[in-house]
């Protein structure tokens, strides 16, 4: 019982250990390369202001990356997007799945897509205005978010 | 303290019905309410897509919207970074002139940003009037359905076991009419209840049993007593001719003269108690007009050396003739037997007093004692004064005769230090 004990401490010693160290500076060649294509083709390498790689116990790696000029980029642990968030400038057009586009310029026109978001089950995506939308995977819509 | 099923029962009903419908009730309304304040928020939520909508097509239209209106909300310019795109909502009285008084409002406030990122607040309202109405009105409606259910239930309690309880009323009304020794006095009652059913059943077989077992006692008495006398027979003649012997000497003789008067009065024992079975057993079951001022007669001429040896002071009082349909010997045994008790129990020279009217016999004597208790005397073996002559079965017999026969009736009281029984007719 007292041997149990102290496997199950020095365990949870370990893990705390090992989370203190969840995040980790990187420079922008160390990410994986679907991510530094994605930031090559619709960035530009040399706006990076940082790169963080983050690692919590009970999830898989993330990237994040911050541009200068205020943009926020995350990425998954295989490098592909999660989240691009660009404050009040509109996000590139060309990740912008195009059902999702085509919505958004006709129900809300003179409105640009100032953060999107994907998961495997859907899209999450920001106005100018401020409204937020939901899509299913397929960019089809789901409903407004407030 | 015990209080009837229907009470006990409806004590527990009603204080689970009132806190268990209380609380549904209470959640009922409350998720109503809940759903009702939904519906008023998810069309403030509407307007807000459609005036952003508008604003962004019509640049005037922020400029334009800085009051409530007709449209109910209202665009203000916010601070420069300031997040704005959240929703709340609360509810507000405002003060409307048109009606002159403060009328319920929700209000939601929330923003959004133009096109070049400049915030601005917006407020939108909708009148709670319809809404607040309606809940006060479903308020008012659970409060009555709530009464309605508790009395209804409390009534339906009542009425179904008052029903389901009568053939029980009747079984307990059966079981008090219940004598023992006439097992047909207890009548079994079904009922569609099953319990009940089941307690009928085993009542009758309870008292069949009791029965069966009161007959062989009843059996055993009798044939103990008819053997007795036999033996006892055989005894007090063998004495007799021991008696006879001409060479017995006086303490002999005196001894065994004792011994003769004891078992006298064991014959005297043993015939009472036949006597009494045998009255008890209805046994005496032929009946005919009995004239009981002759039987009186009779008898006090059979007793009249006894009065003299005491120097009774015989007063008879006759005012008609005491006839009724009888059996004659239980008469007979009847009237000896307070006739007897008056003499014995009288004093030297005492008054006995017999008054004898159509519906009344009085039989009195006069003692030196007190008062009996009528609750004793009647009962089997019970002397007042140790009288060894007595077997103390004498009233006991009058009591079962008139137990068992009861055209007459018995009482006891005590005047003027006499003892009186009176027998009265019983129609």
């Amino acid at each position: 019982m007292k041997s149990i004990i102290k496997g199950l401490l020095f365990v949870a010693v370990t893990l705390t250990a090992n989370g203190a160290q969840a995040q980790k500076v990187l420079k922008v060649n160390q990410l994986p390369q679907p991510a530094q294509n994605f930031i090559q083709k619709h960035f530009d390498a040399r706006n990076v202001s940082h790169v963080i790689e983050d690692d919590e116990f009970f999830s898989s790696k993330e990237y994040k990356v911050a541009l200068s000029d205020g943009t926020e980029i995350e990425f998954d642990s295989k490098g592909n997007w999660t989240e691009i968030d660009s404050d009040l400038q509109p996000v590139p057009q060309a990740i912008v799945p195009n059902n999702i586009r085509q919505y958004v310029s006709k129900s809300f026109p003179n409105n640009q897509i100032v953060q999107i978001s994907r998961s495997s089950r859907k899209y999450e995506v920001e106005l100018t205005s401020g409204i937020d939308l939901e899509f299913d995977s397929k960019g089809n819509f789901k409903r407004i978010d407030d | 303290m015990a209080v009837s099923l229907k009470t006990y029962t409806n004590r527990y009903l009603v204080v689970a019905i009132l806190a268990i419908i209380a609380i549904w009730a209470l959640l009922f309304y409350a998720v109503l309410m809940d759903e009702v304040y939904d519906n008023i928020d998810d069309g403030l939520k509407n307007q807000k897509i459609e005036i952003i909508r508008e604003a962004y097509d019509d640049p005037e239209f922020i400029g334009n919207s800085h009051s409530f209106g007709i449209n109910q909300f209202r665009i203000l310019p916010a601070d420069p970074g300031e997040t704005v795109d959240n929703n709340t909502f609360h509810n507000e009285l405002v003060y409307m002139p048109y009606d002159e008084e403060d009328e319920p409002y929700r209000i939601l406030t929330t923003g959004f940003y133009t096109k070049n990122g400049t915030p601005y607040k917006l407020e939108i309202r909708t009148s709670t009037v319809e809404e607040d109405d309606f809940l006060i009105n479903l308020a008012i409606s659970l409060a009555v359905l709530y009464a309605v259910i508790a009395i209804s239930v409390i009534l339906i309690n009542y009425l179904v076991l008052t029903r389901a309880l009568r053939p029980f009323r009747r079984i307990l009304t059966g079981l008090g009419k219940y004598r023992f020794g006439t097992s047909k006095s207890f009548q079994p009652v079904s009922s569609s209840v099953r319990e009940f059913d089941d307690l009928n059943t085993h009542i009758v077989h309870m008292i069949q049993r009791n029965e069966q077992i009161f007959a062989q006692q009843k059996r055993f008495i009798e044939n103990a007593s008819h053997e007795l006398q036999t033996p006892l027979a055989v005894t007090i003649s063998k004495l007799d001719l021991m008696m006879e012997e001409p060479a017995l000497d006086e303490g002999t003789l005196s001894r065994l003269a004792e011994a003769k008067r004891a078992l006298l009065r064991l014959v005297g024992l043993n015939k009472s108690l036949l006597t009494l079975s045998r009255i008890e057993n209805k046994q005496y079951l032929q009946n005919e007009e009995v004239n009981f001022t002759l039987l009186l007669n009779q008898l006090l001429q059979d007793y009249q050396d006894f009065i003299e040896i005491k120097s009774l002071q015989l007063q008879v009082d006759l005012n008609g003739d005491f006839v009724i349909w009888y059996n004659a010997d239980l008469a007979l045994i009847l009237l000896s037997n307070l006739l007897r008790n008056a003499i014995r129990y009288n004093q030297e020279g005492g008054l006995l007093h017999i008054s004898v009217s159509p519906d009344k016999i009085e039989i009195a004597n006069s003692s030196s004692g007190e008062a009996l208790n009528p609750a004793y005397i009647f009962n089997r073996f019970h002397k007042g004064t140790q009288d060894s002559q007595s077997n103390g079965l004498g009233l006991s017999i009058v009591r079962s005769i008139t137990e068992n026969y009861e055209s007459v009736d018995v009482a006891y009281s005590f005047k003027t230090d006499q003892h009186v029984f009176t027998l009265r007719k019983n129609i």
